[in-house]
């Protein structure tokens, strides 16, 4: 009876179901039919009795113990196991066909393994797992991607045989989530393995001092992203490519001193060359100054000759005599002071005066 | 009591059973995967297989029966896979060394054929990590190191796609990308690049510079030639009283600039013309 409630044949079983060998009304029919049909069962009849036995006993103490103790114990578990049983079923279902979908959310519904269909924001329903399931994405927000990963150096080569070091940075976006899930599995090291070899692709067409200095960056970035993009179209990746960003193009580290010297040096002849300006305005200024001068001075010369020479002499003596120690009548040898024996030079004497 | 524990019980095991059973003989194939279902090691049939003549098509993804315990099932990745093989050593025909990553985009397009010969789709990329090397070597050594280092490396990122191709066919897959990423000299030959570059830019900068100061003292020279032909302009309306009134402005620019206020002493003779008057005579 014992081993005829088996309906898997698992010999191992048998001890367990042969805890009640009184009661057998409660055994379902189909099984008092197998016995005989069972193929594993055949061996092991000689055998099982001695090992069951043991088992047995284990149970039957427990159970004597058991009912022994308080015979409602029993009772209650199987009154609260349909609730508990009833209970986390309902719990699954809620957890696993009832979804939320934030704002930047997609999510694929897969029946049985199978793409049913893409669903967006708010509130959605499926059939619990295993039935369906719920691959849920942000695709609302950006990704990026930097290349080469934080700080690390990128040399890549130029046209003209120099080494650069590049850092930029790709963004897109999932534009087709049931292509991005199922035809480009590792989709972001995807992106970032061709992102990579397309931006060296582009570097190595141009010169190092158009990467570097910025003025066909441009063009680099927008080469370089559409490239990307044409080859994820081709593989039906799902994926549009937003931007791609040159963050730093520059000299290989270890030259970033002698590279310093040219930045150096252009601010060094910057300088001169303002220096220079400077010189020639003021040269300018200064010769348009004179030559005025000489204009409104050859102006009133024209008309009196006489009167302007004798002008210009005494205003020029004026000026020198005013701002000089002058000594007169000396003999040529100078005076420690002018001896103020008259006030007729009285134009000089204060001046000269105001001069020590 | 026993009696119900004993219902209880047999249901359990009756449901573990259903469960177990359910498990073992329902394969559920979802969009991104191939399954190759196997019967004593014999491949049996597969599940979702990738067309490559239909892309978009709907696919066979979905659930289907095997027996249970005696099938099996081997998982294939459906969509594109990468395979990056980084630093492989190529001697140029030059005689350069260079250090080449290789990036490989592929995809298992006979499963059957994976499943039989690697048994696993982790295995694909053992084998192009076996393979690759000599076929870059192959390839890129006929080419000068600066024509490796050219995107494409001259037309030979293609060949190597295509001799990839041909050999990983034997094993149901397709390489539909390889593309070369880093292509590096190594430290010694990178030396040799930097100290170039180094010069380069010692060069540039004393280029930078000396243009600089020429072209400074060229704006110097041109500065002075403009001014001295503003006022031969001027001068020449009369050359004689011009010399008259530069020299007076240059005695008052010296002697009678009130900053230097008595720095001179000057010393006028009784006799001489600018007291002429004033000695009465």
């Amino acid at each position: 009876m014992a081993k005829g409630e088996s309906p898997w044949g698992d010999p191992g079983k048998d001890g367990e179901v042969g805890v009640g060998t009184a009661p057998v009304e409660a055994d379902p029919a189909a099984p008092a039919a197998e016995p005989p049909r069972n193929p594993w069962l055949v061996p092991d009849t000689d055998s099982t009795p001695r090992r069951s036995a043991s088992i047995d006993d284990i149970f039957r103490s427990r159970g004597g113990g058991s009912s022994g103790s308080g015979r409602s114990g029993p009772t209650l578990n199987m009154r609260w196991l349909p609730w508990l049983l009833g209970g986390s079923v309902a719990a699954w279902i809620l957890a696993t066909s009832v979804h939320v979908l934030a704002q930047d959310e997609r999510a694929l519904v897969t029946t049985m393994g199978r793409y049913t269909e893409t669903v967006g924001p708010g509130l959605h329903f499926t059939l619990p797992w295993p039935f369906q399931t719920m691959l849920r994405q942000q695709t609302g927000s950006e990704l990026r991607a930097q290349i080469p990963d934080k700080d690390a150096e990128a040399l890549m080569p130029t046209a003209d045989g120099e080494l650069i070091d590049v850092s930029f940075q790709v963004r897109w976006r999932i534009a087709d989530l049931k292509q991005y899930t199922f035809n480009l599995p590792d989709g972001e090291a995807a992106v970032r393995r061709l992102a990579d070899a397309e931006m060296r692709a582009g570097v190595a067409e141009m010169s190092f001092d158009d990467v570097r200095s910025g003025k066909r960056q441009a063009e680099l970035q927008q080469h370089t992203m559409a490239r990307i993009q044409r080859v994820l179209d081709a593989w039906h990746a799902g994926v549009a490519v937003t931007a791609i960003e040159v963050l730093r193009a520059g000299p290989p580290a270890r030259l970033a001193d002698t590279y310093q010297k040219i930045a150096a040096a252009r601010e060094k002849a910057a300088k001169d060359r303002d220096n220079a300006a400077l010189y020639r305005d003021q040269a300018m200024q200064d010769a348009n100054g004179r030559a005025s001068d000489f204009d409104k001075a050859y102006a009133s010369y024209k008309i009196a000759p006489q009167v302007t020479r004798r002008k210009l002499y005494d205003d020029m003596m004026a000026r020198v005599l005013r701002n000089n120690t002058v000594v007169l009548g000396g003999t040529g040898a100078p005076a420690a002071a002018p001896p103020p024996t008259d006030d007729k030079p009285a134009a000089a004497q204060p001046a000269a005066q105001g001069g020590q | 009591m026993t009696s119900a524990m004993r219902r209880t019980r047999a249901g359990l095991f009756a449901l573990t059973g259903i469960a177990l059973l359910a498990a073992s003989s329902v394969v559920v194939v979802g969009e991104g995967d191939q399954a190759v279902i196997t019967r004593f090691g014999a491949p049996l049939s597969v599940v979702n297989r990738f067309r490559p003549e239909t892309p978009g098509a709907a696919s066979g993804a979905g659930a289907v029966l095997k027996l249970p315990f005696i099938d099996r099932v081997i998982w294939l990745t459906r969509g594109l896979q990468g395979y990056s093989l980084g630093g492989s050593k190529v001697n140029a025909s030059d005689g350069q060394v260079l250090l080449v990553d290789t990036d490989v985009t592929y995809r298992i397009i006979d499963p059957v054929r994976l499943a039989s010969s690697l048994g696993s789709g982790q295995r694909v990329g053992e084998q192009i990590a076996a393979i690759l090397p000599s076929l870059l070597e192959e390839q890129l050594s006929q080419r000068p190191g600066a024509v490796i280092a050219q995107p494409g490396s001259g037309g030979a990122a293609r060949q190597v796609l295509s001799a990839l191709d041909a050999k990983l066919r034997t094993y149901g897959v397709q390489v539909v990308d390889l593309r070369f990423g880093r292509v590096v000299w190594p430290e010694s030959g990178q030396k040799l690049v930097f100290e170039r570059m180094q010069d380069r830019f010692t060069r540039e900068a004393w280029d930078i510079g000396n243009a600089g100061v020429l072209e400074a003292r060229q704006t110097f020279y041109q500065a002075d030639a403009d001014a001295a032909a503003i006022l031969q302009k001027s001068a020449s309306q009369d050359p004689e009283f011009y010399d008259y009134f530069s020299a007076i402005r240059s005695y008052e620019a010296n002697f009678g600039d009130p900053a230097r206020k008595g720095a001179a002493t000057i010393v006028i003779p009784p006799g001489s013309d600018y007291l002429k008057h004033f000695n009465g005579k």
